[in-house]
């Protein structure tokens, strides 16, 4: 019958007019309706995340000196078996691969690469990353330190761009938190940072990242009970270090001094710092 | 009849579905093309971030910021485009997002269909001068006000670089 037939091909067109011209995202990646249907807005207050090579930089120009046993043992990544654990952890392991990178450790600078992109392939993001390619720069720069950073800041310009391509910059949030954890983790760990003004001072610095991690975490679609905990351990972070009298005295401008923190407040900072950074690398304990 | 309707309806949302997705990806792609244009004018700076700012016009001014966080002891240089922009575009640059204490450092008005360059050496030597309480500079809020316009999706690329 005609009718029938031209309902057909009316029923067809309509399918095929409304499939997403952008490539599907991988069944482990949260679907994020609210982000795509704002895409063509931009939120009022938005902000520009750092990169992590950076982060790791301007703990380095304070006075952080490597140390080999306080980066996430790639052995952790068998704990990282949910999609939320796997995107933290990327996030964890990329500051351990800057941090070795500028350190000139390049054999663990590339063990950590190769476990980003098995952590990313578990989670759906190994379009990020092309296997081969990397690994084989990374090989040819072997010797030379600027290539091995310019290199870093090539991964992470590729995923920055994947992210906003795709619709998922939720995703480099998280990802992001885990890197920053990570970051001031090395950064309050180190036996220097008592003595080093410069360095308390960049941990000082760094925290003003803190609100936009948490932001990004409110926004995060389908949150589930481990990123609520987690979320919860940033606020502790942010308000154990807002409650800080020497932070207090201040107005809150970062382009005005920075607060001078005491021995004590860096002791209480660094206990929130470890517990969240132990939630992420240690998932299932 | 009433069949015939529903499929009229059915036809009519999905092309509309279809020209909002085509334009949306028309968008992108400029944007993406602009965000590859400033990052060869802030050269030999390495890269540091992008932020796409998309919005709407309307029969009103509106306005959006975008906060950044200048990490390094380091000058930084930024690239901003309004070239994917549908109304003028001004910019001004403050030093925290409070407004009721904020400085603003820098304003740029009606920013129309070009890509400006700036770096934070002036705008420390502009700050300073505003600010004697300021040491340093951390933390910046570009904000934007898009004039009203024909109501047709636009953009702006931000893109920083660090020397």
């Amino acid at each position: 019958m005609p009718l029938k037939k031209i309902t057909s091909f009316f029923l067809a067109s309509i399918l095929l007019v409304a499939c997403n011209t952008k490539q599907n995202e991988k069944e482990t990646i949260p679907q994020t309706a609210i982000e795509k249907t704002n895409s063509l807005e931009s939120e009022d207050l938005d902000f520009v995340l750092p990169k992590f090579i950076s982060l790791a930089r301007s703990f380095q120009a304070a006075g952080l000196t490597y140390q080999a046993d306080h980066t996430n043992p790639i052995a952790n990544i068998k704990n990282y078996q949910l999609h939320n654990h796997q995107v933290l952890n990327m996030g964890v392991y990329s500051t351990d691969l800057a941090y070795c990178g500028i350190n000139d450790k390049i054999q663990e600078a590339r063990n950590y690469l190769i476990e980003i992109q098995r952590l990313a392939k578990e989670s759906g993001l190994d379009a990020i990353y092309s296997e081969n390619e990397i690994i084989k720069k990374l090989e040819k720069g072997l010797n030379n330190q600027e290539s091995i950073e310019d290199y870093i800041y090539e991964i992470e310009d590729k995923a920055e761009t994947y992210f906003e391509n795709n619709d998922l910059r939720y995703v480099a949030i998280v990802q992001f938190a885990g890197a920053w954890i990570e970051g001031m983790y090395l950064g309050v760990k180190n036996p220097e940072i008592r003595n080093n003004k410069d360095l308390a001072i960049t941990v000082a610095d760094q925290m003003i990242l803190v609100e936009t991690i948490l932001k990004g975490l409110d926004s995060y679609p389908k949150k589930d009970a481990y990123l609520e905990k987690v979320h919860a351990s940033f606020e502790k972070i942010a308000t154990t270090y807002s409650n800080f009298p020497s932070v207090k005295k201040l107005n809150g401008n970062a382009n005005e001094a920075p607060p001078a923190l005491t021995s004590d407040e860096l002791n209480q900072l660094e206990k929130t710092i470890v517990a969240t950074r132990m939630l992420i690398i240690n998932p299932i304990n | 009849m009433k069949y015939i309707l529903y499929i009229l309806l059915g036809i009519v949302t999905s092309v509309n579905v279809a020209f909002v997705s085509i334009a949306q990806n028309a968008l992108d792609s400029q944007l993406n093309q602009i965000k590859k244009e400033c990052k060869e004018l802030i050269e030999p700076a390495r890269f540091e971030g992008s932020r796409f700012t998309y919005f709407k016009p309307t029969n009103k001014s509106q306005f959006k910021s975008v906060e950044v966080f200048l990490i390094l002891n380091a000058e930084y240089v930024f690239a901003l485009s309004t070239k994917a922009a549908t109304s003028p575009v001004s910019l001004r640059i403050y030093d925290s997002n409070d407004s009721a204490s904020r400085t603003l450092i820098y304003e740029q008005k009606k920013i129309d269909n070009k890509t400006i360059t700036l770096n934070s050496k002036d705008l420390v030597d502009l700050y300073f001068k505003k600010n004697p309480k300021a040491t340093r500079l951390k933390n910046l809020i570009f904000e934007y006000e898009f004039a009203k316009g024909p109501s047709e999706n636009g953009g702006v690329v931000l893109v920083i670089g660090s020397k």
